[in-house]
């Protein structure tokens, strides 16, 4: 894969008419990234379902709602990817004006196109490709397989790929806007891209909270080390690092919070209502007697914790920003945010569980109680361990956010 | 304006068929018919009933249909259910099917069950007739053929890493060219 990074004329060097020229291009790649934004939304309520399912019907066949929710969505993303693919490739070769080495990559010596797509096209297949293995391992294993069976992983790499392409389109197309001379269409401040990679990065967030569950703690001895914090550092201080840099605007990271909000009542109005709406209309029973779906009020309020997280950031954003007086700079001190960022992120999970159950006595789900009931010994355990995490991912997710910013494959 | 609506109506129409194939791939493993004969047989006394009971395929393989069917040993006409009940150690939920009368042979009653997971299940038999209720059960051991070893699973699995690890170092060096280039500019 060859990725250059040389002037493509987006300011007028090389075509006769630069916003007439890029029109045309700019209109196909962002029809097909907003058609794959739908489709992985849909997958990702597809997948919450699922997980739902899974619990409290069981899994005792490959062709339930959940996957022909979850699949359609994947497998068309597969399809719009490889549509643009080819005709990128295509118009490549015809050298289509907006089509061109600095606006695409090129791979296998046939194909040009842009990065985000050749991304989303390998993570859909990697996940097209999951599923079939992942039916031969449930009739192995049982239908209580958990996350941690090799082909839910590389579902999960999958996916993960294919919504960091997705990014990678609206970002491109984010960096090529903002490159262009002419007006573009807002919307509250953010051009269409740039609320594409919002609503993209909120989502990954939210992929993470249905699945919170599965991070069950690991024993050491006597004491416990806590994995749903870590898998929380990596989706807020991933996503959060990665939009602040990405589009530089000031409270962008509680914007995307904001939208991870609406995602995830959405999913939680929509997962409940779907389950007691389809199983007995397709014939299906619940497994467990007195356990039916229900309206999960943990995962409602902990993204309301992360809009700490996200006050840290934008605020070191905008300081630095206020000083320096350019956007262009990477952000200094990242690190060290980053960990502070995870401190709201292993305590309040907690805490939330404990008021709900001992403050307003409202009914929590047992494995919610299992993994995010209130251990403090166990959290004073875990607390080194995510925030060196936290370190780590800030700075790799602020190098993302760079080049997102910058490039315009 | 025409090429984005000529993605999207074309993405749209691909998804269709997409979703048209997976529907009628999924009807597929419904379509099996039974063998002709049976590869295990036994006599079994359903309440009131005494019966031959004819599996189609020993042992039943885990995702396959299994083709069964009840004959009487007197003429008499039944009807009921099957039900496969996962047995201790087998991770599933329970399976069910109706009974109905074989075309060519009245008395006769067939009816065919999945078995979703590898390992023991009981299968019962409910049978209703003038003589009343009956139920018996017998257990049978559902088989995965060339079962992949758990290693290959996950070597397989995990695979997708390495071209993520590859892509992660690609991308670390396009973010240097790229900011070095940007303070060029």
């Amino acid at each position: 894969m060859e990725q250059s990074v040389v002037d493509t004329g987006v300011n007028g060097s090389a075509y006769e008419s630069p916003v007439q020229a890029y029109r045309e291009e700019r209109r196909l790649r962002q029809a097909g990234a907003w058609i794959i934004l739908y489709l992985l939304l849909q997958a990702q309520l597809g997948l919450a379902w699922d997980r739902e399912w899974h619990d409290l019907v069981g899994r005792d066949q490959f062709w339930i709602p959940p996957h022909i929710m979850m699949y359609s969505g994947l497998g068309g993303v597969g399809i719009v990817a490889l549509v643009l693919i080819l005709a990128d490739t295509l118009r490549y070769r015809r050298r289509k004006p907006g089509v061109d080495d600095g606006s695409t990559v090129h791979i296998f010596w046939v194909f040009h196109a842009p990065l985000g797509f050749l991304m989303v096209g390998f993570g859909a297949f990697t996940d097209l490709l999951a599923a079939p293995f992942d039916n031969y391992w449930h009739q192995l294993y049982g239908i209580d397989v958990t996350l941690w069976s090799p082909f839910h992983l590389m579902g999960s790499i999958g996916g993960v790929l294919a919504g960091l392409g997705s990014v990678y389109i609206f970002a491109s197309e984010a960096s090529i806007e903002r490159q262009t001379p002419g007006s573009h269409d807002h919307f509250l401040g953010l051009k269409g891209s740039e609320w594409g990679v919002v609503i993209l990065l909120a989502a990954f967030i939210e992929l993470t909270l249905p699945s919170l569950t599965a991070f069950i703690p690991v024993p050491l001895g006597s004491v416990q080390l806590l994995t749903y914090p870590l898998i929380l550092t990596i989706a807020v201080c991933g996503s959060l690092f990665g939009v602040v840099q990405t589009i530089r605007k000031p409270g962008i990271a509680s914007i995307t919070i904001t939208i991870l909000c609406v995602e995830a009542l959405f999913t939680q109005l929509f997962v409940p209502w779907a389950l007691d709406y389809i199983v007995p209309r397709f014939g299906y029973t619940f497994r467990f007697a007195g356990r039916d779906p229900s309206f999960n009020t943990t995962l409602i309020i902990l993204p309301l914790i992360f809009f700490l997280s996200a006050f840290l950031v934008d605020g070191l954003s905008y300081w630095q920003r206020l000083r320096k007086g350019t956007v262009q700079d990477s952000l200094r001190g990242v690190m060290i945010i980053g960990m502070l960022m995870t401190l709201p992120l292993l305590v309040f999970p907690s805490l939330i569980v404990q008021m709900l159950l001992q403050g307003i006595h409202a009914s929590v789900p047992p494995d919610v109680i299992h993994v995010l009931g209130p251990d403090w010994l166990d959290t004073l355990v875990t607390l080194p361990v995510t925030l060196l995490l936290g370190a780590i991912i800030a700075m790799l997710a602020s190098s993302l956010g760079d080049i997102w910013h910058l490039s315009r494959q | 304006m025409h090429l984005r609506w000529i993605a999207i109506f074309g993405s749209g129409i691909v998804v269709l068929l997409l979703l048209v194939l997976l529907l009628v791939l999924g009807k597929l493993p419904g379509s099996g018919q039974a063998q002709q004969k049976p590869a295990r047989s036994e006599t079994l006394t359903v309440g009131p009933y005494t019966t031959v009971v004819n599996l189609f395929e020993n042992p039943p393989q885990v995702g396959k249909p299994l083709e069964i069917s009840i004959v009487p040993r007197e003429p008499i006409h039944l009807s009921g259910q099957i039900q496969a009940l996962p047995r201790a150690g087998t991770n599933s939920t329970p399976t069910h099917a109706s009974l109905v009368a074989d075309t060519n042979q009245p008395d006769t009653l067939v009816g065919s069950l999945q078995l979703p997971v590898r390992g023991g299940w009981q299968v019962v038999i409910e049978l209703d007739g003038p003589k009343g209720h009956g139920t018996a059960s017998f257990d049978v051991d559902a088989i995965v053929p060339n079962a992949l070893p758990a290693w290959l699973g996950w070597f397989i699995g995990l695979s997708p890493l390495v071209g993520f690890a590859w892509f992660i170092w690609h991308q670390w060096r396009y973010r240097r060219r790229l900011l070095s280039a940007a303070q060029s500019s």
